[in-house]
């Protein structure tokens, strides 16, 4: 509506901008009149017999195409995605050998469980932990017989899963090391990684066989996994590493390799040349400190009162197992902890270490190591991040158990 | 749960539209529109069971005020003061849970009384859902409501596909469809232009916005902690919020356009692209199209017309009556609507700059004779668009400040990538690929315009500009749309949520 002739653009944005039907966003543009848009559907409306055609071929198309992705996905990157991918690693260590991977993108809780299902007797020390323990070498045990069982995130529902794993293969040791890292209790809804989606199977067996609460299917379902699965970003980097690859993953009488990691048969790993010399370097060290201080300061430790409660009670089962428990946190990198000190995430920290010990008093098992690494000894310059320490700390924290007692006699 | 988690495309859907088709066959319309209602609240309650009582507890008393004041034809002053309190009341919540700690801000910085912040948690959309009941009471005020029961009116203002972030509904749009006494439940055809529809926005988000995102955030973080960046640097971070914007919101509104499609309601366009627009308010006839008709229907018009009234009956002069018709008014709509998008004074900032841009343009209309070239035009409007959204993106004003100070070249031209996360000649590619993309191809709508799977009519340009890409349902058209979904599906990744989702 035109008041004022000369106010056209003020009435122009009236008229073209009011809108009192659904029609209006496209009241200043001419408009095809309803006949010829009923004529068009009408003639599409005759090739309605095609739909179901075009239906069938959809979703054949669209199931051969995530097919193609998932059997991509597990060709070339088959240590983590495929169902049997860690099948070669555990025969070579069955066989005493080393095995050479790209790098430890790998289910490592499969391989676990495909090492305890060949081992031919149980080891006297098994150690239980994250990724924290990766280069605890059974040499730093003073030549103990030692199964270096760690878990890349490791949370608390991977301890009852690798207990079951050691019950159902008859391998559970006089001895274990439990390692408690900060981490431990995060509830499931508030985890980023999903590398701990494989291992529920084995936890919801020992929830079974302990008669505890179990997580429930929803939250722990490995949606994840599954989206790692189908994933074409993923399909493209696992191709291209594996097309330039000089080497690919397989058996080996190395300790260390040029390019590639080394898994040996007692659970720990060796890295690659390449990383020790061009990538752990004090720069990457800090800069992973730092960006690990950004995310501790924004997201403070959580405690699920779940996981903890299945911590009791598997502790309970391996105490009237006659298994000799052993607990421990892994320390940190200095630079890391001191920047922490007085923040809500070393209260969280605080709070798994005072339930380390709460747990130590409740069973009686003996706890060594800490999180400040102050109290070990370890200086900044013997971790390649923030939390992940090279042989050299882990010794100085083996070298406290070793003093608790918990070497073997012959020994 | 975001509409890009394999949850919701391969278990929440699903079992939707099979609840939805069995309603319907046992029970028919009714109890497929129940099922709507119910399969809604889920959905809602999936993001957080506490906030679902907000959700309901808002569409109860709403559902119930705006019934009342349709019925009290009788009592006009008293519908209107009806009226005037439940929108103060959707106002009040609105500002509870959205603007609390502003305030507190501003209080503190005024007068120093060292308030502390509210620990409250938004519910995802409230600003949405809050729009589309509030402008259910003004057309219940007005007579224009359609007969509707509650379960339908739960559909209306919390249907699950635009629930979170629009695209805001009117009541008789929506109940023109549920109302009908033909409402089809299971159609293969109908499903499959859903499916392309959603796949085609998945696409948009997945591998679009999310590819961009790293280095619009590296550009603004840098420039949030003071990183000297050069002109070319900074604009082009600015340049990449907009398309990721434009391709993450756009994404989003297909992706709700498809699901509402596959579940018989076909609902408005939300953008209709917008980066072609050649003036500003083209621009906004053209993005978020669904909030610029809200505020132009609820706001803008009445405004305009006491402007103009006012004006006449005051004897003003030509720019006296072009100032309280069009300028004031515009200006007065963007600066509510740029704070209806969160609290903070950059959405006051970003709200004037487009009043004022949009005051500009009416004015250079009204008082001049000047038409400047297209490619001219088109230069002015989108620096416009992306200036303003570079305050809609920054943390605060001074980060925002600084990004303008470096795109002005005060700390040198040229391009580099020192101190970002992300490499520069990446970037370039990407906005050079997503440009084109949004310039020269044909938008989702004119793609699938054979069968136009939204409300509004057809703009007679759309058969034209789809070209050779048109959507049919052929062979060729299925196996490109499982390519599509396919792509989309498998490039999720660690997709984050919509940048929507906090408004």
């Amino acid at each position: 509506m035109s008041v004022d002739g000369k106010l056209g653009g003020a009435d122009d944005l009236v008229r073209a901008l009011r809108v009192n039907s659904a029609a209006a966003a496209h009241a200043a543009s001419p408009e095809i009149p309803h006949a010829a848009i009923a004529a068009i559907q009408s003639r599409t409306a005759r090739k309605a017999a095609r739909q179901f055609p075009f239906a069938t071929v959809f979703g054949l198309a669209f199931a051969l195409a995530m097919a193609a992705i998932v059997y991509g996905n597990q060709s070339y990157g088959p240590e983590m995605y495929a169902a049997n991918g860690m099948v070669p690693a555990a025969d070579a260590h069955a066989q005493g050998k080393n095995y050479a991977v790209f790098d430890l993108n790998l289910n490592v809780r499969a391989l676990r469980e495909e090492q305890l299902k060949r081992m031919t007797k149980t080891p006297e020390l098994i150690i239980l932990g994250a990724s924290q323990w990766q280069e605890g070498h059974k040499e730093l045990l003073r030549g103990m017989d030692v199964f270096n069982a760690h878990i890349h995130r490791d949370y608390w529902e991977d301890f009852p899963g690798m207990v079951e794993l050691l019950v159902r293969y008859n391998r559970l040791p006089k001895k274990l090391i439990v390692a408690i890292r900060d981490k431990q209790f995060t509830p499931v809804d508030a985890r980023k990684d999903w590398l701990w989606e494989p291992g529920i199977p084995a936890y919801r067996a020992m929830t079974q066989r302990l008669g505890i609460e179990t997580e429930s299917y929803l939250k722990t379902a490995p949606y994840h996994r599954l989206q790692a699965l189908i994933s074409l970003p993923m399909l493209f980097e696992n191709f291209t590493r594996w097309y330039n690859a000089s080497e690919h993953p397989g058996p080996t009488a190395d300790r260390e390799k040029q390019k590639m990691d080394v898994i040996m048969p007692d659970g720990s790993i060796n890295w690659s040349t390449y990383k020790k010399q061009n990538v752990f370097s004090a720069r990457r060290t800090a800069s992973e400190v730092d960006a690990l201080v950004q995310t501790a300061l924004g997201s403070p430790l959580l405690v699920d009162p779940k996981g903890v409660a299945a911590y009791e009670s598997v502790f309970a089962y391996l105490k009237s197992q006659g298994v000799q428990v052993y607990l421990t946190n892994p320390p940190y990198n200095p630079a890391f902890y001191d920047r922490i000190v007085g923040t809500p995430y070393a209260e969280g920290v605080a709070k798994v270490e005072a339930l380390t010990h709460k747990f130590s008093a409740e069973f009686g098992f003996p706890v060594f190591g800490n999180f400040n690494p102050h109290k070990i000894g370890c200086t900044s310059d013997m971790y390649i991040d923030a939390e992940h320490s090279n042989p050299q700390c882990l010794q100085k924290i083996f070298d406290q158990f070793l003093a608790l007692g918990g070497a073997s006699k012959a020994s | 749960m975001s509409f890009t988690s394999l949850q919701f495309i391969f278990c929440f859907v699903p079992l939707a539209y099979l609840g939805f088709v069995l309603a319907h066959r046992f029970g028919g319309p009714t109890q497929a529109i129940n099922l709507l209602a119910t399969v809604s609240l889920v959905f809602y309650g999936l993001w957080s069971l506490p906030l679902l009582g907000i959700l309901l507890a808002s569409m109860i008393v709403n559902f119930t005020v705006g019934n009342v004041i349709a019925n009290l034809n009788a009592n006009p002053r008293i519908a209107k003061n009806l009226l005037a309190g439940a929108i103060a009341a959707n106002v009040a919540l609105l500002g509870y849970f959205k603007y609390s700690n502003f305030f507190i801000d501003v209080a503190n910085q005024l007068s120093e009384t060292g308030l502390e912040h509210l620990n409250i948690a938004v519910p995802i959309g409230i600003s949405f859902f809050t729009f589309v009941q509030i402008g259910y009471l003004i057309d219940a005020a007005n007579g224009k409501l359609l007969p509707h029961t509650f379960a339908k009116y739960i559909v209306f203002s919390a249907f699950f596909p635009c629930v979170t972030a629009g695209p805001l509904v009117l009541q008789q749009e929506m109940m023109e469809q549920l109302n009908a006494p033909r409402f089809p439940a299971f159609d293969a055809r109908r499903v499959l232009i859903g499916v392309t529809m959603f796949a085609m926005g998945l696409c948009k988000k997945v591998l679009l916005a999310d590819s961009i995102a790293p280095f619009a955030d590296s550009v603004f973080n840098g420039a949030q902690h003071g990183l000297a960046m050069n002109a070319g640097t900074s604009w082009m971070g600015a340049v990449s919020y907009t398309l990721q914007l434009y391709f993450d919101f756009s994404g989003y509104s297909d992706m709700a356009i498809g699901l509402g499609t596959i579940f018989a309601i076909k609902l408005p366009l939300n953008f209709n692209s917008p980066l072609r627009a050649t003036n500003i308010s083209d621009f906004w006839r053209r993005w978020h199209m669904t909030m610029t008709r809200f505020f132009t229907a609820y706001l803008y018009s009445a405004l305009a017309m006491a402007g103009m009234r006012n004006s006449m009956n005051w004897r003003w002069s030509r720019f006296g009556r072009f100032m309280l018709s069009a300028a004031l008014p515009s200006i007065y709509t963007f600066l509510l609507a740029g704070i209806w998008h969160g609290a903070g004074w950059t959405y006051v900032i970003y709200g004037l700059m487009h009043g004022i841009a949009i005051a500009t343009f009416l004015g250079w209309r009204e008082f001049t004779r000047l038409k400047l070239p297209t490619p001219l035009a088109w230069l002015i409007t989108m620096s416009t668009v992306v200036c303003g959204l570079v305050m809609f993106r920054a943390p605060d004003v001074s980060t925002a400040l600084t990004l303008f100070s470096n795109m002005a070249g005060l700390q040198g031209l040229g391009i580099d990538s020192v101190g970002l996360t992300f490499d520069s000649a990446q970037a370039m590619s990407l906005i050079v690929v997503m440009g084109a993309i949004a310039l020269l191809l044909p938008n989702t709508q004119q793609i699938l315009y054979q069968e136009w799977p939204v409300i509004d009519h057809m703009p007679e340009e759309t058969p034209l500009a789809a070209g050779l890409v048109v959507w049919k349902p052929r062979l060729g058209s299925a196996l490109l749309t499982a390519c599509v979904m396919t792509a989309g599906i498998a490039s999720i990744g660690s997709s984050s949520g919509f940048l929507y989702y906090k408004f």
